[in-house]
């Protein structure tokens, strides 16, 4: 079979992916470069075991599911025994520079899951990341795709929504 | 009645109203309702005495209720300065139930049809076939140890129902091959992850083609005509270099070799490279729908092959002809409409995937182009009782006794999109081209096909977030290498419960 293009339609089609694709990627960079600036240089000012329940709720409220532990940090009741069986999601644990790490169960509208990582940031301070993993819901493809700094501005949101407006009112919109 | 056995039973009745009391104190009140009711109903029936039961709402039923409630308060109250903090190991357990129910206009393929032939002639190219199969059902277990200082170890143990059994059809009873599939291995390996390389050892995804990330999404069973569609047992070096607009993994493998008597790995080895703020949306197959951001990948291969000699002429046993095989993949994801906030509504996202090489027919699925021998060159006598130390379609004798890799060049393109508003529903359509320019040299050109082309267009329903549904046509044609054309329609149908 032989499929008939001619080379100005073909020029047009890519031409028109072309720009729509680096539009979205500019924008999309942009902002995506502006909040890991901001927050690389402005880390939460609160410990990470304070700031941990309030970084799993933004999780939460997003539709990634916590553990059966996780979900008990934050008040509610866990899953049942099945539900846990077939989560992804692990506990809270420490690690070795006294930060906390977990990851979350699928979001099942997106087909990715998170992995919350709180590092201290000087004896008052932390820093949040919330990494993206996806690929694996169904199948052995996990994969982990980098951070999405728009959590940790929603983290922002919830704990100093003034700092978060400044912020916000000096970036490209989310989209 | 034993005691033990109403203990336990007053024991189970409270237990079974404590999760209720989770809810907090506005539903506290049901609970102990429900555990009373319970105890007049075991009451009534004789499972335990007035005594008890009098005993039971009295006393030890606060008792217990107090300390539930308690206990739930403590462990439900956000502690805020003092997070659970506990290192164990996980598993978790994934999958799905796949029904499919096929229909084809000929009489070729099973339930996978993958790169089979096609019948050009006689009854089988003239007649039809229904085929209903939950072969292609999922079960798999990924485990994850406690991280040890900066290692991070995981496991992957992933089955399906497409194991080998005693024959097919219409050798081996359909209704055994269809209702009594045999479990069949598709991932079994562990993974390293340390701060210098990532160490892979197992079967899974070969590296060649990055697989599974540039895979099309089609509602029939992969791997279809002309994708690369492969796993093997391996050991893997990678490493994931991480900026916050870009990744790059980069990895070399040594794989199962494609004949285990040429006695060297399958040496493959790829660069993908992944833009990590430009999210689109896409389904591998018919069931993994994800997020993921823009990639390209670009990988190769190189494998040995030393195969006893054929010739009639020289006795048998023989020597050895040794060629070696090679090929590249190119493969692309593209989010030509991104998608937001994990939103896929509207997403259009385009796979891609160019592929060329010689010896490489295994990186197929159940690809050998009609070449059922490697001594089936036309003027070729191969001594009495010989038989070919290496599998089918991957290398051939000439009629002067050298060995010769199969070529193969193909291509896959793929469109994806998800209908707003929450992309619940979408479709897609794949098309694929294969080329060999040189199977019809060790066969009868009646017999191989050296073109075939493949196209399908689907409609995907997820009607809950367990529950999704497919349909499909797709249309298969393959060239033979004297001239003749095979042509098979299939429609599919598959429901799939995704856990």
């Amino acid at each position: 079979m032989r499929i008939a293009l001619s080379s100005a339609t073909a020029a047009l089609l890519s031409a028109i992916v072309a720009s729509t694709g680096c539009a979205t990627l500019r924008a999309a960079d942009k902002r995506a470069s502006d909040l890991s600036s901001y927050f690389a240089q402005h880390p939460f000012q609160q410990t990470c075991d304070a700031l941990w329940p309030s970084a799993l709720r933004v999780a939460a409220t997003r539709g990634f599911p916590l553990s059966a532990k996780d979900r008990q940090i934050l008040g509610e009741v866990p899953e049942g025994i099945m539900a846990q069986v077939i989560s992804a999601a692990t506990q809270t644990y420490r690690t070795q520079d006294g930060g906390l790490v977990t990851e979350t169960d699928w979001n099942r509208e997106s087909g990715t899951r998170l992995r919350l990582n709180a590092t201290p940031a000087g004896a008052q301070g932390c820093r949040v990341r919330y990494d993206l993993i996806g690929g694996g819901i169904t199948t052995a493809d996990e994969q982990q795709f980098g951070p999405d700094w728009n959590m940790a501005l929603e983290l922002l949101q919830a704990v100093d929504p003034r700092a978060a407006a400044a912020l916000e009112a000096g970036m490209p919109a989310s989209g | 009645m034993n005691k033990w056995i109403r203990g336990l039973t007053v024991l189970a009745a409270l237990v079974a109203g404590a999760p209720a009391l989770a809810q907090g104190s506005a539903g506290a009140a049901a609970p102990a309702s429900s555990q009373k009711t319970a105890l007049q109903l075991m009451l009534q029936k004789g499972v335990i005495t007035q005594a008890e039961y009098d005993a039971a709402v009295a006393g030890s039923t606060e008792g217990a209720v107090k300390e539930i409630r308690e206990t739930v308060v403590v462990q439900a109250t956000p502690k805020v300065d003092a997070p659970p903090v506990t290192s164990k190991w996980s598993a978790t357990m994934y999958g799905f139930i796949e029904a499919d129910y096929i229909y084809d206009s000929t009489q070729s393929f099973a339930d996978l049809a993958g790169n089979g032939v096609i019948a050009a002639h006689g009854y089988a190219a003239t007649n039809h076939r229904m085929q209903m199969s939950v072969r292609n059902t999922r079960l798999g277990f990924r485990l994850a140890a406690p991280e040890w200082g900066n290692v991070k170890s995981t496991a992957n143990l992933e089955m399906d129902f497409f194991g080998n059994q005693p024959g097919s059809p219409p050798a081996f009873s359909e209704g055994a091959f269809f209702n009594n599939p045999g479990f069949r291995i598709r991932h079994a390996y562990m993974k390293l992850e340390t701060p210098v390389v990532d160490l892979l050892f197992g079967q899974t995804w070969e590296l060649f083609g990055w697989q599974s990330y540039f895979h099309p999404n089609t509602v029939d069973l992969q791997g279809v005509p002309g994708q690369i569609y492969s796993r093997t047992i391996q050991a893997r070096i990678s490493k994931t270099l991480r900026t916050e607009d870009v990744t790059v993994d980069i990895a070399v493998a040594a794989s199962r070799p494609p004949q285990r008597d040429a006695y060297v790995p399958d040496l493959q080895g790829g660069v993908k490279l992944s833009l990590n703020n430009w999210k689109g949306v896409a389904t591998a197959g018919g069931t993994g729908t994800s997020i993921v951001p823009a990639a390209i990948g670009l990988s190769g291969t190189w494998r040995r092959f030393q195969v006893q000699q054929p010739l009639a002429a020289l006795g048998n046993p023989n020597t050895s002809e040794v060629t070696t095989g090679w090929g590249y993949s190119v493969d692309v994801l593209l989010p030509i409409v991104p998608v937001h906030g994990g939103n896929r509504g509207n997403g259009l996202t385009f796979t891609g995937s160019f592929a060329n090489g010689s010896g490489i027919a295994d990186l197929y699925t159940g690809l050998n182009g009609g070449l059922a021998s490697t001594v089936s060159a036309p003027g070729l006598t191969p001594a009495t009782g010989y038989v070919a130390n290496v599998d089918p379609g991957l290398v051939a004798f000439s009629a002067n006794g050298s060995l010769h890799t199969i070529a193969w060049r193909s291509f896959i393109v793929g469109l994806q999109y998800y209908l707003p508003p929450a992309g619940r529903v979408w479709v897609s359509a794949n098309y694929s081209n294969m080329y060999s320019s040189n199977i019809g040299s060790f066969a009868n050109p009646a017999n191989v096909f050296d073109r075939s082309n493949w196209a399908d267009a689907n409609v995907f329903w997820d009607a809950t977030n367990a529950i999704r549904f497919g349909a499909e046509y797709a249309w298969f044609r393959q060239n033979r290498a004297n001239g003749d054309q095979a042509t098979n329609n299939r429609v599919q149908f598959s429901a799939y419960y995704l856990f």
